[in-house]
């Protein structure tokens, strides 16, 4: 009995997730090893097999190599991974967006138990409800990846993924779903409280705003649109990949970003903590700004270009 | 560049060794022997790589394997089953073929660069 093969043997049998043989497989290894310790130093002794232990491999990739038939989900359903906990994820959220604005809590499948919330509730709830998603989407996929057999799981055409012969990017459905909810929030933040920007929200039921009355509904109101156009052209991506769709949409929210830089009233901004928020609005906005031109010119070269 | 080489020879490897373990089988032999004898051969194969094929050809009928406890240690020995020599026959047919097609295109593209 050698104490570091036993060892090194226990590490292999804590990641051989067979079915059955794990025993036999590792008196195979402890032979093997004890049967090349011999043959390399003529005696075995708990340094030599130490030192063919090292030239085995580490226990975990010995490991590995007898599980390359055990799949937990399949590769060739990686897509619908992402894609069924996409379409899950937007429904989980809109539903708990109900229960927030509604004050109710409401039981559902397949999310169980959805509970009336706040404000800071609800958005701590969302990365649960992703991960509740994703696990139970995996667990349909391990059982259809178990099966083994021709499942064909629906995948709506709608959202098919085209081809690109443009250069341009596919478009993801979790960022379509991104920009929607930041887009439902903001714009349910703007109808509650007429902003979309604010000092402080340690007080959800009176949150406040960064600007006057006037200011925030006109910065708002610009905002929202920008957000708007870029949630509307991203998902026309998903119908026709276009530079000229593209072009519109970076066209669109520069035209609006002139109104944000040509405001009719005087905007006084609050100093928060020693903070020149004016001066970092304005950095911010000046980034944003080059970015949208950037967009804008990369796409007007390519069209030209062709 | 090297990386790439190196898995090329992995995945190429993966059905080649099969065959090479269902040749080597005609006789009963363990893990440990066989490393030997494909080494007497010329070629080396990781021990860690051997064991869990012929796990994978035991489960999939084409070698059977009993242990032998009659030495200072035991020992599981195989051999090949009749599915196995079938199975090799059909494979060595289409290494063949594959190999012919290799020369063919081969021998295609040296007329090809020499015009």
């Amino acid at each position: 009995m050698y104490q570091n093969l036993e060892d090194y043997l226990n590490e292999i049998s804590h990641y051989l997730a067979v079915k059955e043989g794990s025993g036999e497989i590792l008196s195979e290894i402890r032979s093997h090893i004890l049967e090349k310790t011999e043959e390399k130093f003529g005696s075995v002794t708990e340094e030599e097999v130490g030192k063919v232990i090292l030239t085995y491999g580490l226990p975990r990739q010995v490991a590995a190599k007898y599980l390359d038939d055990v799949e937990i989900v399949s590769p060739a359903l990686k897509r619908y991974l992402f894609f069924y906990t996409g379409i899950l994820f937007f429904c989980h959220s809109a539903m708990a967006s109900l229960a927030y604005l509604l004050k109710i809590s409401m039981l559902s499948f397949p999310f169980l138990y959805i509970p009336s919330m706040d404000v800071w509730q609800f958005l701590a709830y969302l990365p649960m409800a992703f991960v509740y998603d994703l696990g139970l989407v995996v667990i349909v996929l391990y059982f259809v990846t178990q099966r083994n057999n021709e499942t064909r799981l629906p995948w709506p055409k709608l959202f098919s993924i085209r081809t690109s012969q443009n250069g341009l990017k596919k478009p993801k459905v979790a960022f379509l779903i991104f920009i929607l909810l930041a887009f439902t929030t903001l714009l349910y933040f703007f109808i509650r409280y007429g902003a979309i920007f604010f000092v402080s929200m340690n007080d959800p039921a009176h949150p406040v705003p960064l600007f006057g009355p006037d200011a925030s509904t006109y910065f708002s109101i610009l905002f929202l649109s920008m957000l708007a156009c870029e949630a509307a052209g991203y998902a026309l991506r998903f119908i026709n990949l276009s530079r000229w769709l593209d072009l519109i949409r970076v066209s669109v929210i520069l035209f609006l970003l002139q109104f944000v830089w040509n405001a009719p009233m005087k905007v006084d901004f609050p100093k928060i903590h020693g903070v020149d928020v004016q001066f970092t609005a304005m950095i911010f906005l000046l980034i944003f700004t080059i970015h949208i031109a950037f967009r804008f010119l990369k796409n007007l070269i390519s069209i030209i270009h062709k | 560049m090297e990386i790439d080489v190196a898995n090329l020879e992995i995945e190429m490897n993966r059905g080649f060794l099969q065959i090479l373990v269902l040749l080597a089988l005609e006789q009963k032999m363990y893990g440990y022997k066989m490393i030997k004898y494909y080494e007497q051969h010329g070629y080396t194969v990781e021990e860690n790589t051997l064991y869990p094929i012929l796990r994978r050809l035991e489960k999939n009928g084409l070698i059977k394997s009993e242990w032998d406890v009659s030495g200072d240690r035991p020992k599981k020995f195989y051999h090949i089953t009749a599915l196995g020599r079938l199975v090799r026959k059909k494979a060595l047919a289409i290494w063949g073929e594959q190999n012919d097609m290799l020369k063919n295109i081969m021998e295609v593209n040296s007329h090809v660069s020499k015009s």
